[in-house]
């Protein structure tokens, strides 16, 4: 109820009479500082007119003394002083400085992040491994298996592989069923291989794939990822979720800001209004 | 009405205002000496005096006319038309400004570096023992030029680089330039006044 009557225009103004008597006091203090431009025209004038009379010359000398006195000079000039105990180092840098030990302090300064190269500075070779992980496993010979998944051996199964070892089938390692140059079939055949020829692998000491060259991954120059621009990420701009739009929610400043924008502008219409009626209504 | 005469208040404080900042500035200029428009005079029926801190008064002819706050590493040197007489030097350690006074009348004034309050650069009434302008300190390993030896532990008014939040080993920095000057205008058993920084009032106009 009582808010209700406070946001009512003209309520101010109609319940003027029922202030407490503190507004009297203001008004006092108001009707005297219409006074004060008097002494301070007295204060301007009285020199300059009477410069020869006995009160502009003595008014002149006092207004010299204090203004222009050697203490009143040393005062305006100072850069002010020092606290005690203001400073903690002697001849100090002037700025923060890390402390670190002196084993590292010649290390080279960090580049600051806008001084960055841009990401296409990639030395070659560098993104490799992108996507997998390990480049070495993708210059290894690949074994078709049959009804499933391509078989990956180990390093040292493949790297030195024994004369004449004969590897029975059984359930954990699916028979193989000899090399095939250029990868992987695709699609994979559904008709299962009668496993009749032996292995047979890469010589010893020749880790040369048939598909590419060491170091080469299949399907890509070096230093570019496949699918994109290096340094942007797979499906968009960075930042930016891969289901639609970014929400952009304020902050509570900015709440705040508005907030205080809308009171301010509500402030100044309703102070607008008593105005208008008082022109109009008396 | 009532609207009118708040206006008519607001002009006459805007205009009180800037008459009380106008007035002492053209009271100064209608003081000084028009030759010299850069330096307050005082009349000689009224020269102020400085108390010195061993009690000794130093009367003030005229001031340089610097009416605004100095900055670390600045200064003003101005002896165009003074004439020759005994040169004293005021170091103000509270208001850390050291002036040059030549018979009377001051001819320089810079913003000063001093001690630390762990090395307290030493107070009271000193004079110039030793000039050096190559002075290089073997204790702290700096160049110390155009050096005015105030003391026999080494306190001295030397060149120094004067920046905000630097301070000396109890020395007293001025910039080197006007270290320079002050060092052809200083002669050894010269004075000078190092007024405290705890007391500012130390010194009073009589």
């Amino acid at each position: 109820m009582f808010r209700l009557r406070l946001w009512r225009p003209g309520f101010r103004r109609a319940h003027a009479s029922s202030r407490p008597a503190g507004g009297a006091t203001s008004l006092n203090w108001k009707r005297a500082g219409k006074l004060l431009p008097v002494p301070a025209l007295l204060y301007w004038l009285i020199p300059i007119l009477v410069p020869d009379g006995q009160l502009g010359n003595a008014t002149l000398r006092m207004l010299i003394a204090n203004l222009m006195s050697p203490q009143a000079l040393f005062d305006q000039r100072s850069p002010g002083a020092r606290l005690v105990g203001n400073l903690i180092t002697i001849k100090g840098k002037g700025k923060p400085h890390e402390r670190v030990l002196s084993t590292v302090r010649e290390r080279p300064t960090p580049r600051v992040v806008l001084d960055m190269p841009v990401v296409v500075d990639i030395a070659p070779g560098a993104l490799l491994a992108f996507p997998d992980a390990n480049p070495s496993l993708m210059t290894l010979p690949q074994y078709p298996i049959a009804g499933g998944a391509p078989f990956v051996p180990s390093t040292p199964f493949v790297s030195t592989p024994p004369q004449g070892l004969q590897i029975p089938p059984g359930p954990l390692l699916p028979p193989l069923v000899g090399f095939i140059p250029g990868g992987i079939p695709s699609p994979p055949s559904s008709t299962p291989v009668t496993p009749a020829v032996p292995v047979a692998s890469n010589p010893p000491g020749n880790n040369t794939p048939p598909g590419g060259t060491p170091d080469t991954p299949p399907g890509g120059t070096p230093g570019t990822p496949p699918g994109g621009t290096p340094g942007t990420p797979p499906g968009g701009t960075p930042g930016t979720p891969p289901g639609g739009d970014v929400i952009v929610l304020p902050e509570p400043a900015s709440w705040t800001m508005m907030l205080l924008g809308l009171v301010g502008i509500g402030g100044f219409s309703r102070r607008r209004k008593p105005q208008a009626g008082k022109n109009g209504a008396r | 009405m009532a609207h009118d005469r708040f206006r008519m208040f607001g002009r006459c404080l805007i205009l009180a205002a800037g008459l009380i900042l106008l007035a002492p500035r053209g009271i100064a200029e209608a003081a000084t000496d028009p030759v010299s428009a850069s330096r307050v005079l005082y009349s000689p029926d009224g020269y102020p005096q400085l108390t010195l801190p061993d009690g000794r008064r130093e009367t003030i002819r005229s001031m340089l006319a610097i009416t605004r706050q100095m900055h670390f590493g600045e200064f003003v040197w101005d002896e165009k038309s003074v004439p020759l007489g005994p040169v004293w030097v005021r170091v103000d350690l509270a208001r850390q400004l050291l002036s040059v006074f030549r018979g009377g009348h001051e001819i320089g004034t810079a913003v000063i570096l001093y001690g630390t309050d762990g090395k307290p650069t030493p107070t009271g009434s000193l004079k110039i023992l030793e000039k050096n302008p190559h002075y290089y300190s073997r204790s702290y390993h700096a160049p110390m030029p155009f050096m005015l030896r105030l003391t026999n532990d080494g306190v001295a008014i030397h060149g120094s680089s004067v920046q905000e939040g630097r301070a000396t080993h109890g020395c007293i920095g001025v910039p080197i330039d006007f270290a320079r000057l002050l060092f052809g205008a200083a002669k050894k058993g010269d004075l000078v006044a190092v007024l405290p920084a705890q007391e500012p009032q130390a010194d009073r106009v009589k």
